[in-house]
């Protein structure tokens, strides 16, 4: 929803205002509101879709996440390949008091794994547990 | 070499990185320069172009001559330490142990000095992390020794052995059958470009030089090919495969010799290359991939071998990759029947837009290129007939194509971790695709069911254990019944 309305209503007002110059005055409004319409819907219903679909699974060899609506994804990472883990947290994220762990291994793509939203002690925890095993062959 | 002085590039370095880096630089400013030369009025080269052009070799100069003066490097407490930088100053330490493979290059210039340039590269990142670009061969061959004895690598009781020599009737076989058809593509593109369109009017006008535009099509991948050709040739000029006692040692090229070293045990990845030509000629080329490379999706080999006969591709594999035997008696799974539906729909709309676009550019000779739709419909079911992937205790071997097969071969143990994944229209034949990651390098496995998929990718993470099924829990995660653990709300 903070996406809809910091990105979603500016840019259908830049749509509709683009329009203007394209087509009548009235279907470039309809076109605007339009698009934002579609947004705020897809803002209130997608958010609850992809928190379904989001989980993790920690288990004594590996982390496991699934992840996707339309494109479903699901992470295996070896436990002791596990190269280094990333706390982060964005202004929106520290404004509702979450925080996201990256997972890196040595295979070079940035991080292997995401898990957003979790709370802080939850995130902690977890870094801890994945960073258990860092003595461990990389297998590089 | 233990704890010694600061040491220096040789002073000839400063002309032998000058050439190259010059020729660098036009390589890759040519439109700009181009543009400075022949865009002037009367075709006259201003006094602010030429200003320009002397601020940039004057840089280039500079550059080189500091790099000279500032660049230092020890072996200290068993580690490698390269200072270097005048205004930004850094020191960067190696450590021995985490070397994935030194390679030494020498260029037309390096040979006319007597210099060799030593790249040492780790798993860290997409260049070589330690540069030396000029030093002498006695200076190369002790910092090599002084590498080794950090990594602690036990010799081998064994002189260095040729195991493979290439003449040039195996590189011209290795040419041939390595035609790249996207510079194809870019030369019509370019050709395209350089036509002198000023509207849709002229443009449309091509279409009645349609016979002279379907002819420059073959010209075009005749030209292509030959060039390939030769590229192949003058890179792997005189290659030697050598089993030495610390390793392996691939030596090749014509203008610029270069000599990879690669342990064994820092294998990655390793891809045998079996086009529909080489295969009828009866040989493969292997490539091998250490984690010094540039990322699974930019992925560069550190080591090519271009012609293996079918007949020793057991034996050289055994010998380079352990683990790696048994070549022969590959045994691969099919992908999942659906696959070639959706194989099919693929190559057919693929090849109907490709026929669309000629028949609009190139009427009425472009009609011909409808031809392609029903072949490409057929490689397309001859692709799916060579796909397979295997997964045992010990390595993941997975087989594309058809025209331009590829067998990549990944050890169970160099598994960082893999993604199984599906979109709407996989979702739609029940399908996924694993992507299993190593360090530098990804393999792919052909389409197969997403509960097999999610299965694979999970017994993977388990590596250098037995196969087991999974527990029932499991599998019912990985099909989305079973709630995981969920993130915060």
């Amino acid at each position: 929803m903070v996406s809809w309305l910091l990105f979603w209503v500016p840019v259908s007002v830049g749509v509709g205002v683009a329009a203007l110059w394209l087509i009548p005055s009235v279907y470039a409004v309809v076109l605007g509101l339009s698009l934002c319409f579609i947004r705020f819907v897809w803002a209130l219903w997608m958010p609850s879709v992809s928190f379904d679909r989001w989980g993790y699974h920690l288990d004594d060899s590996q982390l496991r996440i699934v992840s996707g609506v339309w494109f479903r994804r699901v992470t295996s990472i070896p436990r002791g390949r596990i190269q280094h883990v990333d706390t982060r947290q964005g202004p929106i994220e520290a404004w509702f008091g979450l925080t996201q762990l990256h997972i890196h291994t040595a295979s070079g793509v940035g991080s292997d794994g995401v898990i957003p939203g979790l709370e802080p002690q939850v995130a902690e925890s977890l870094r801890q547990q994945l960073l258990s095993r860092l003595d461990e062959d990389a297998g590089v | 070499m233990s704890e010694s002085p600061w040491l220096q590039l040789h002073p000839a370095s400063v002309a032998v990185n000058l050439l190259p880096r010059t020729w660098r630089f036009i390589r890759s400013a040519w439109p700009f320069l181009v543009a400075m030369l022949y865009g002037g009025r009367d075709g006259m080269v201003s006094l602010v172009d030429m200003a320009l052009l002397t601020v940039f070799f004057a840089s280039a100069v500079g550059g080189t001559i500091v790099h000279w003066a500032t660049l230092r490097y020890r072996m200290a407490n068993g580690l490698l330490e390269i200072k270097s930088g005048l205004l930004n100053r850094q020191l960067r330490t190696i450590d021995p142990a985490r070397v994935q493979n030194v390679e030494m290059t020498q260029s037309m210039f390096h040979r006319m000095a007597g210099l060799v340039e030593v790249r040492i590269e780790t798993a860290s990142g997409a260049e070589a992390e330690g540069l030396l670009s000029a030093l002498t061969r006695e200076e190369a061959a002790a910092l090599v020794d002084a590498l080794r004895a950090g990594q602690k690598v036990s010799a081998l009781e064994q002189e260095e052995e040729i195991v493979i020599a290439h003449g040039l009737r195996e590189l011209l076989l290795f040419g041939v059958t390595d035609a790249r058809w996207g510079a194809a593509v870019v030369v019509f593109g370019l050709f395209l470009e350089g036509m002198p369109f000023s509207g849709p009017d002229q443009l449309l006008g091509l279409s009645s030089h349609g016979f002279e535009m379907a002819l420059l099509i073959p010209a075009i991948l005749v030209g292509t090919w030959l060039m390939s050709t030769v590229t192949a040739v003058v890179r792997y000029y005189g290659f030697r495969l050598i089993r030495g006692p610390h390793g392996w040692i691939a030596e090749h090229g014509l203008f610029t010799r270069r000599r990879v070293e690669i342990r064994v045990g820092k294998l990655q990845t390793v891809t045998v290359l079996q086009p529909w030509l080489r295969r009828k000629l009866g040989f493969a080329s292997l490539e091998f991939v250490t984690a010094a490379s540039q990322g699974p999706n930019t992925r560069l080999s550190q080591a090519m071998i271009p012609v293996v006969p079918d007949e020793r591709l057991d034996e050289v594999l055994r010998i380079l990759a352990p683990g790696g035997e048994g070549w022969a008696d590959l045994q691969l799974q099919p992908p999942d029947p659906k696959a070639l539906v959706r194989g099919l729909v693929a190559a057919g709309v693929r090849s109907a837009l490709i026929a669309g676009a000629a028949t609009f550019w190139l009427w009425p000779w472009g009609l011909l290129a409808w031809l392609w739709v029903p072949t490409s419909l057929w490689i397309a079911r001859l692709d799916h007939r060579n796909q397979g992937w295997s997964v045992d205790d010990h390595r993941l071997v997975t087989r594309k194509g058809f025209l331009d097969r590829r067998t990549e071969w990944m050890p169970r143990g160099k598994v960082q971790s893999s993604v199984a994944a599906q979109g709407p229209l996989l979702a739609r034949y029940g399908l996924g695709l694993l992507r299993v990651r190593a360090a530098g390098s990804a393999v792919t496995l052909p389409p197969l069911a997403w509960k097999t998929c999610v299965e694979i990718g999970a017994r993977l993470s388990k590596a250098r254990r037995p196969l087991h099924p999974l527990p029932a829990a499991a599998e019912g995660e990985a099909n989305g019944t079973t709630p995981l653990l969920p993130t915060g709300p």
